[in-house]
């Protein structure tokens, strides 16, 4: 007799930790499924694993199919997996993945929360007969990415979804139909974040019907065209903390005229010093693209902002004229965030004041600007160490380090050659990234052909 | 001054008398040793463990004393098959080992019995075959 206290012999005498180990040890996914068919408890055993792996949270049916290619097993994984699937990431076509899923008999997954479909084949629209399905698979979904062509009918049947995310900056055959759009408005109770932007025509949408039901929304992303009519009534919403705006375009250059003369400036500018003039006591930031929108020297001289000094984010990108007025915004000395791309004339002086009077500031984009020199690190570093002698020390206060953004910058190469990434100097003051912040767009401006801004709410 | 020798009582009653440093590897016992002061004559208790078993987990322990690194898995498995083999070849005992390395704390010794484990599990095609192997009923019938 060996142990006096265990009722089970043989492999199920072993205690749930030394299973656990053995499960570790197995080397694919066809061994793990075949043990966990073998009895109820090593079902419980391998259950607990794969719902807990990160690898299995996001369904990735093409995927799953090559690592289990055996149809059994892997209708027998999917069963096992589908209560907690959390994501769904799909660049095949929709239609058929729908239609595999039904042949499995899987007809909901109720803990998906996020689906984002990201076609490779640009010609694989999903039907509404398609949306429908997928409104009735994911009941529990909260926020959905869809950017190829819809009219919007059935979209209103997600009915938790939070944030509706349609737009990719590429041609797009049309956008969505009136009546869908007031529907998803009306509809949605919990909608939080909408993005309807069209990338390259004038947008026929309207949101005059629409506006009173978007109480929740916090962010709204949106074409020009359909915000002229609306524009009071937006700035009214209660919880609206962000607004994007895309000028419209229609890809039309003349042919005669030449492409490096032509003057790509779309001069619709009311709307943005309106939302200024209105908003000013609420404003935390602006981003603005500089190469679309006709911006002089001196166009922010007399904003109403000056007064409140309340911005804490900041991005004029594209800037062609000379630098001089931007030291004034060193005035806002409650920068958070500043971003300066592919600025002409930025000097390591001008950029340099920003370091020394906005003390809260945590990140500086100054991607493509060539002007600066590695000089700037060294000031800057300076600057800093000056201001918190101890960071590196335990049991000082810490600020967090500046999260400075390089892409070929003036001073990228030197960065790279140095290796300052990895230098004990420059650690805890500055931390380089050749990557972009987080909620802007990647390239030359933060914001792409048009203006954002940010509010807070009373 | 501590003795080089310390007394083990497995469940069975038995008394076993053992190298101190030979039983360093076991985990438990290391942890035991740091609450007593000074020289312990006491006797440590280890109620879910018997003789047979006792005995064969010393044998590895002497395997192991000669590596001052830990040894490969590999070879760690080897030793541990021969010793499986040399017990009768049981799958039984192999659970026994793999159940006391756990509940002595022995790490090297679980890593190598759940790799061999692993790697005849790994070996078996289907549910059914596995079933087989280790005498496990079928619950759907």
């Amino acid at each position: 007799m060996a142990m006096a206290t265990e009722p089970f012999t043989g492999i199920l005498g072993l205690n749930d930790d030394c299973l656990e180990e053995i499960f570790d040890r197995l080397q694919d996914l066809p061994s793990e499924v075949a043990f966990a068919r073998t009895c109820q408890r090593f079902q419980h055993i391998c259950q607990s694993k794969w719902r807990t792996s990160r690898a299995y949270e996001q369904l990735d049916l093409d995927k799953w199919r090559e690592l289990l290619p055996n149809y059994e097993d892997l209708i027998y994984f999917l069963s096992q997996m589908r209560p907690h699937i959390k994501e769904m990431c799909v660049s095949s076509c929709l239609c058929a993945l729908l239609k595999d899923l039904d042949e499995m008999h899987i007809s909901e997954l109720p803990a998906v929360a996020s689906f984002y479909y990201d076609p490779e084949d640009v010609d694989c629209y999903p039907s509404n007969r398609s949306i429908r399905k997928l409104a009735g698979l994911l009941p529990g979904l909260r926020k959905l990415r869809l950017t190829t062509p819809i009219d919007g009918r059935y979209l209103s049947q997600f009915q938790h979804l939070q944030e509706l995310h349609l737009y990719e900056d590429w041609h797009k055959a049309y956008e969505l139909q009136q009546e869908y759009l007031e529907e998803v408005c009306h509809k949605l109770h919990d909608l939080r974040v909408l993005d309807i932007r069209t990338y390259d025509v004038i947008s026929k949408l309207q949101l005059t019907n629409c506006v009173p039901s978007l109480r929740n929304l916090t962010v709204l992303k949106l074409n020009l065209a359909t915000l002229k009519p609306v524009l009071p009534a937006v700035l009214e919403l209660p919880a609206l903390r962000q607004l994007v705006v895309l000028l419209d375009n229609e890809w039309h250059i003349p042919p005669l005229v030449s492409p490096d003369s032509y003057d790509h400036k779309i001069r619709e500018v009311s709307e943005f010093y309106e939302i200024m003039e209105r908003k000013a006591e609420n404003i935390l930031g602006f981003a603005v693209d500089g190469y679309y929108m006709p911006l002089e020297p001196g166009w922010d001289e007399k904003l109403p902002i000056w007064t409140h000094r309340r911005l804490q984010r900041l991005a004029i990108c594209s800037w062609t004229h000379p630098a001089d007025y931007l030291e004034r915004y060193t005035c806002m000395t409650d920068l958070r965030l500043l971003c300066l791309r592919n600025w002409n004339d930025l000097s390591d002086d001008i950029l340099l004041k920003f370091v020394e009077l906005c003390p809260r500031l945590e990140h500086l984009d100054v991607s493509y600007c060539r002007e600066l020199t590695p000089k700037f690190l060294t000031r800057a570093l300076s600057v800093l160490k000056q201001r918190e002698p101890h960071k590196h020390k335990p049991g000082f206060g810490r600020s967090p380090p500046l999260l400075l953004y390089y892409e070929l910058s003036g001073f990228e190469d030197f960065v790279e050659k140095a290796n300052l990434k990895s230098s004990p100097d420059y650690r805890d003051y500055i931390v380089f990234t050749a990557d972009f912040p987080i909620d802007s767009e990647r390239g030359l401006s933060f914001v792409d052909r048009g203006y954002q801004f940010e509010f807070d709410c009373p | 001054m501590p003795s080089v020798f310390l007394q083990l009582e497995t469940n069975d009653g038995k008394l076993h008398i053992v190298e101190r440093a030979l039983v360093k590897q076991m985990g438990i016992i290391r942890e035991m040793l740091k609450l007593e002061c000074g020289d312990t004559t006491e006797v440590i208790p280890l109620p879910r463990v018997d003789s047979e078993t006792l005995k064969l987990l010393l044998k590895w322990c002497e395997s192991m004393k000669s590596w001052t690194d830990d040894a490969e898995v590999s070879v760690r498995i080897n030793i541990l098959k021969r010793l499986i083999q040399r017990s009768g070849g049981d799958d039984e005992v192999l659970f026994q080992l793999i159940t006391a390395a756990n509940y002595l704390q022995m790490d090297s010794l679980l890593d190598a019995g759940t790799q061999l484990l692993a790697n005849i599990i790994q070996s078996y095609d289907s549910a059914e075959e596995l079933r087989l192997r280790f005498s496990i009923a079928n619950e759907e019938e």
